[in-house]
């Protein structure tokens, strides 16, 4: 955990302030939201983690503040997404090239599939720079060597003329997180970045994340499934579930005092470091989809304390310490876990 | 992609000797003496009997197969039994007939099933996709000759517009180019259909692929990402389908000049079985063939041009 980084920001403008941020998605007739009344801050040079099981609408949340969710089906259906002070839901596709890649950027979970296979990875990552830029080729094919050195390919000069499918996955990453800087981004969604990566590579990449935001200042917005690597390199962290937050805190809050139950399941269901696989406890059923969401309170068809308050009424997101919201009627009882 | 390219090649010489003898034995099937056909109707018998020693087909079968290899080889495919014109002239005024032919009706039927096939998929769902996905299914299953002369009918017969016997001038004057119209439409039309469903197909499918996110996410223009992420991509097994379609291409290719009398290889050849001119038909055979060899081999060529994967294996 982060507690030394944690030095709450005075009062600065975040990079980037989502507030109520809306996608919805239509099938058939019916339209439910996925992600729903969304709101956090990111500040420079800190990383903010969200979190939450598959199927939460993270990926959703993501691809809402680039405006690239898939639509149809989904649609952004309101809120507002502030970059620097400035709403990018009314921008125009037009407007969100230059944005794109050039002061948000994205990282996504298939190294595998991420990059075209049949341009060299040289190619893919001049094609952003000179997208944002009036750089000469030249120019850019060298800053394309400089950025395969900085996210640590070995031989850059030779690998920039390199296919894809010649690259592992590790390294399909690694090109991706170059193209992802090649602008120096204001802010930088990690999409699960290491989810498809063994551990080996796994811990290679955050290192390499880590170190890229402590040089560069880069808001990043770590998304993953696994609070273990949130814990490791997030300074706030957000809980998401069924397209809603329902826990948002400093990280060393969170993981001092996890409120909501659903958070305290997620921790349960950590395997610890001395491998006591005995305490590993996963959270019993599944996400509901987002035609099917239960009333009041959406995780409480899976909550041991659930009762009839919990399945009519929803649980606001209240600040219950400072800096630490949680959307549960019964956080009292969550407290002690 | 050199080593690729001579790999192919050598792998066409098998198929050529291939074609060769199956041309070879087909034509031995067919019962009519060659030596017949030569010496004319009012021939004696024992004329017959000294032309078919001298053209050798009183020797075994498998020696007259090696002596017809060499003499292909060597550059020599007989004389006509018909003119007695050699056959390799005969054939290589055909063949420019065929080439013009075949490469003007992919000039205008490539391009525009590709773009029919992007609009569909651009359009998926709409009257517009259904028009042309409709459209294509009604060019794959109608027959060549249907088509052929149907065109005929309209726009020669009816209309009056263009005429449909015969070559023109070469094709960069406007007679031949007007001659070379309706026959490059005709033999079009059966390509279009299958091409564009596949280009609609292929587009579709990889516009929802994740290297084409990542090309959105980095900020590229739409065009930018539909023509270069999209297209290029698509394009791969379209490649493929334009592959297997060619021995459509070259049979439509045979109705087609037959239908419009247009004097290429195709309708040398159906003359020639008509006939009974052996040399010439075992000619346009071969001629035929190594065409479609050659226009596998570009094929080939190109899909590795278009997926770096594929010299890779
Ligand atoms: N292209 C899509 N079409 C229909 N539903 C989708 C699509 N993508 C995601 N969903 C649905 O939206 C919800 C949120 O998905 P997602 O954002 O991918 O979740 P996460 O990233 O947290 O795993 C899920 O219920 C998923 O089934
Ligand atoms: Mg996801």
């Amino acid at each position: 955990m982060n507690d030394d980084t944690n030095t709450a920001v005075p009062n600065a403008r975040p990079v980037l302030d989502v507030r109520d941020f809306s996608v919805d998605l239509t099938a058939g007739k019916t339209i439910s939201p996925i992600v729903d009344k969304v709101s956090f801050e990111v500040h420079e040079g800190r990383t903010l983690g969200i979190v939450g099981e598959s199927g939460c609408g993270k990926s959703m949340l993501s691809l809402g503040i680039m405006k690239l969710v898939p639509s149809p089906p989904a649609r952004i259906a309101g809120g507002q997404v502030l970059l620097d002070g400035t709403d990018l839901v009314p921008y125009s596709n037009g407007q969100m090239q230059e944005i794109r890649g050039n002061r948000i950027s994205m990282i996504f979970q298939e190294p595998m599939t991420s990059l075209n296979p049949v341009y060299t990875v040289g190619y893919q990552i001049i094609e952003a720079l000179r997208a944002h830029s009036s750089m000469t080729s030249a120019q850019a094919r060298s800053r394309a060597i400089d950025l395969l050195r900085q996210v640590g390919i070995s031989n850059p000069e030779k690998r920039v003329d390199e296919y894809p499918h010649r690259l592992s996955g590790g390294m399909r990453q690694r090109i991706v997180i170059a193209i992802a800087l090649a602008c120096n981004p204001r802010v930088l969604i990690a999409d699960e970045p290491t989810t498809a990566l063994d551990v080996t590579i796994q811990a290679q990449i955050l290192d390499l994340m880590r170190s890229l935001k402590s040089e560069s200042g880069t808001a990043i917005i770590l998304i993953s499934h696994d609070l273990g690597v949130i814990a490791e390199m997030a300074d706030d962290v957000v809980v998401m579930y069924a397209g809603r937050i329902i826990e948002q805190a400093p990280v060393h809050s969170l993981f001092a005092a996890p409120s909501h139950p659903y958070t305290q399941g997620l921790l349960a269901s950590i395997p610890t470091v001395d491998g006591d696989q005995e305490r590993l406890q996963p959270i019993p059923g599944t996400v509901p989809p987002p035609h099917d969401r239960p009333d009041g309170c959406a995780f409480n068809p899976r909550c041991r304390f659930s009762d009839a308050k919990c399945r009519t009424e929803r649980p606001p997101l209240e600040e219950k310490i400072s800096g630490h919201k949680v959307a549960c009627w019964h956080t009292d009882l969550g407290a002690q876990p | 992609m050199l080593r690729y390219a001579v790999q192919r090649l050598l792998l066409a010489v098998p198929v050529t000797l291939g074609v060769l003898l199956i041309g070879f034995i087909l034509l031995n099937l067919v019962p009519s003496d060659p030596a017949t056909v030569r010496a004319g109707p009012s021939a004696s018998a024992e004329v017959i009997a000294q032309i078919r020693t001298e053209m050798g087909l009183d020797r075994p079968l498998w020696e007259q197969f090696l002596r017809y290899v060499g003499n292909v080889l060597s550059g020599d495919l007989g004389t006509s039994l018909v003119n007695n014109m050699p056959v390799t002239e005969e054939l290589s005024r055909a063949f420019g007939a065929t080439l013009e032919l075949v490469v003007l009706c992919l000039l205008w039927a490539l391009p525009s099933a590709i773009l029919l096939g992007m609009f569909a998929a651009s359009r998926r769902g709409t009257l517009w996709d259904r028009l042309i996905m409709g459209g294509s299914v009604a060019g794959v299953s109608l027959p060549v000759f249907l088509i052929g002369m149907t065109l005929l009918w309209v726009f020669g017969y009816k209309l009056q517009v263009l005429p449909f016997t015969g070559r023109g001038g070469p094709l960069w004057t406007v007679d031949g180019l007007r001659h070379a119209i309706l026959p490059s439409v005709c033999l079009g039309l059966i390509f279009i259909g299958p091409v564009a469903r596949m280009t609609r197909t292929s587009m579709l499918e990889t516009l929802k692929a994740d290297h084409v996110r990542t090309a959105r996410a980095k900020g590229l223009s739409e065009r930018v990402v539909i023509f270069r992420h999209g297209l290029r991509n698509a394009l791969i097994p379209v490649t493929t389908l334009v592959g297997l379609q060619i021995g459509y291409l070259l049979g439509g290719a045979i109705v087609t000049e037959t239908i419009f009398s247009w004097p290429g290889v195709g309708r040398l050849a159906v003359g020639a079985i008509v006939a009974n001119d052996i040399p010439v038909a075992q000619g346009a055979i071969i001629a035929l063939s190594l065409g479609f060899i050659a226009m596998n081999l570009i094929v080939d060529l190109l899909y590795a041009a278009l997926d770096p994967r594929v010299q890779a294996k």
